[in-house]
């Protein structure tokens, strides 16, 4: 039932986080932005991750995973691919000037690349508590945490904004469900991970896990499309908000 | 060069008070914290409005005579600044996904 479950939800989350994708590479084709470019591979990456883990996962479930174990480094290098052009998109959005943010972010791709290579030595060996490890979570998945802190520094300065009817709500919603998303993708990625060097268990092996890691994951992905692409009915929701009498 | 917003708002409260311009680009960036601007990205209709609503008061605190009177002034050389900027990255990037 928990597979069953982790499996559908997982189905959900890749649909919504490949709309996500598609439609930033649709905007890209009009913009010819690096942003809508660099969040679409990372959406469309992420996505065929999640696929090739849940794929992996039932058909263990299922009987035997002999012949599928190309499913793994594929899982790795697709999931790898997801924070390098997050690394990338996150600088351009958020700090796009700041030589810091630069730094950090060719150290994010570098370090990503470099765990991904580390990742595929390793193969379905459970990962224990070392640097190697440690330093390899950091860099896969300190881009989610950057983002969220972006983003909620963002809604932070909206609401004060909007106090002097300089921002709209919508805006801030933005960015408020942007964070939100990047807490989520952070818990999807560093949760199961943590539980894995503390019990040997790989999340692969574990349906318990699997389901926090695809529900978290789901969480994130809504999200994020309600950030980037907020429906009409939802903007028209939150100005009636605004219009209300004691609206902020 | 032509002045930016930011610039020009303090050149302005330098001239019309006796605020050190150290002092006025303290003054003004505390007071576009507490609005939710950065000072390197802020517009001029933007600083219009922060300095109309939150400048005054802060230029009180600091015993500045007539601090509505110096605001008016900020405002009107702010109208003469041309950078009708195009706002951070970030937000640029939420109304292009946002269509």
């Amino acid at each position: 039932m928990l597979v069953v479950f982790a499996v559908v939800a997982s189905v959900i989350s890749g649909v919504f986080t490949i709309a996500v994708g598609v439609r930033l590479l649709l905007l890209w084709r009009r913009t010819r932005e690096v942003p809508e470019l660099s969040l679409s591979i990372a959406c469309l990456s992420l996505a065929l991750g999640v696929l090739f883990g849940t794929a992996y996962a039932a058909i263990g479930v299922a009987g035997g995973r002999a012949g599928f174990e190309w499913l793994v480094p594929l899982r790795i290098v697709t999931f790898a691919l997801a924070p390098i052009a997050l690394w990338i998109g996150v600088q351009r959005v958020f700090r796009p000037e700041a030589r810091w943010a630069r730094a950090l972010c060719w150290l994010g791709v570098l370090g990503t690349v470099a765990a991904m290579v580390w990742r595929l030595d390793l193969g379905l060996a459970p990962r224990r508590f070392d640097f190697g490890n440690v330093a390899s979570v950091a860099v896969t998945q300190g881009v989610f945490a950057w983002a969220a802190a972006e983003s909620f520094a963002y809604y932070a300065a909206m609401r004060k904004r909007m106090a002097l009817g300089l921002a709209d709500r919508v805006t801030a919603q933005q960015f408020l469900c942007w964070g939100v998303s990047g807490l989520a993708a952070l818990a999807s990625g560093v949760v199961p991970v943590v539980v894995e060097m503390a019990t040997g268990v790989t999340v692969l092996a574990h349906p318990a896990m699997a389901l926090v890691s695809t529900i978290t994951g789901l969480v994130s992905t809504l999200c994020l499309y309600l950030s980037f692409f907020p429906p009409l009915f939802y903007q028209r929701m939150l100005r009636a908000g605004d219009a209300a009498p004691g609206g902020v | 060069m032509a002045l930016n917003a930011f610039e020009t708002a303090t050149l302005e409260i330098t001239r019309r008070s006796h605020l050190s311009e150290a002092d006025a680009r303290g003054t003004l960036r505390m007071t576009l914290k507490k609005a939710g601007f950065d000072p390197a990205a802020i517009r001029a209709d933007q600083l219009a409005v922060v300095v109309r609503s939150l400048l005054p008061r802060e230029l009180k605190i600091r015993g500045v005579a007539e601090p509505a009177e110096v605001c008016e002034r900020i405002v009107d050389a702010l109208s003469s600044v041309s950078d009708t900027g195009r706002g951070p990255a970030a937000e640029r990037f939420l109304e292009r996904t946002r269509g």
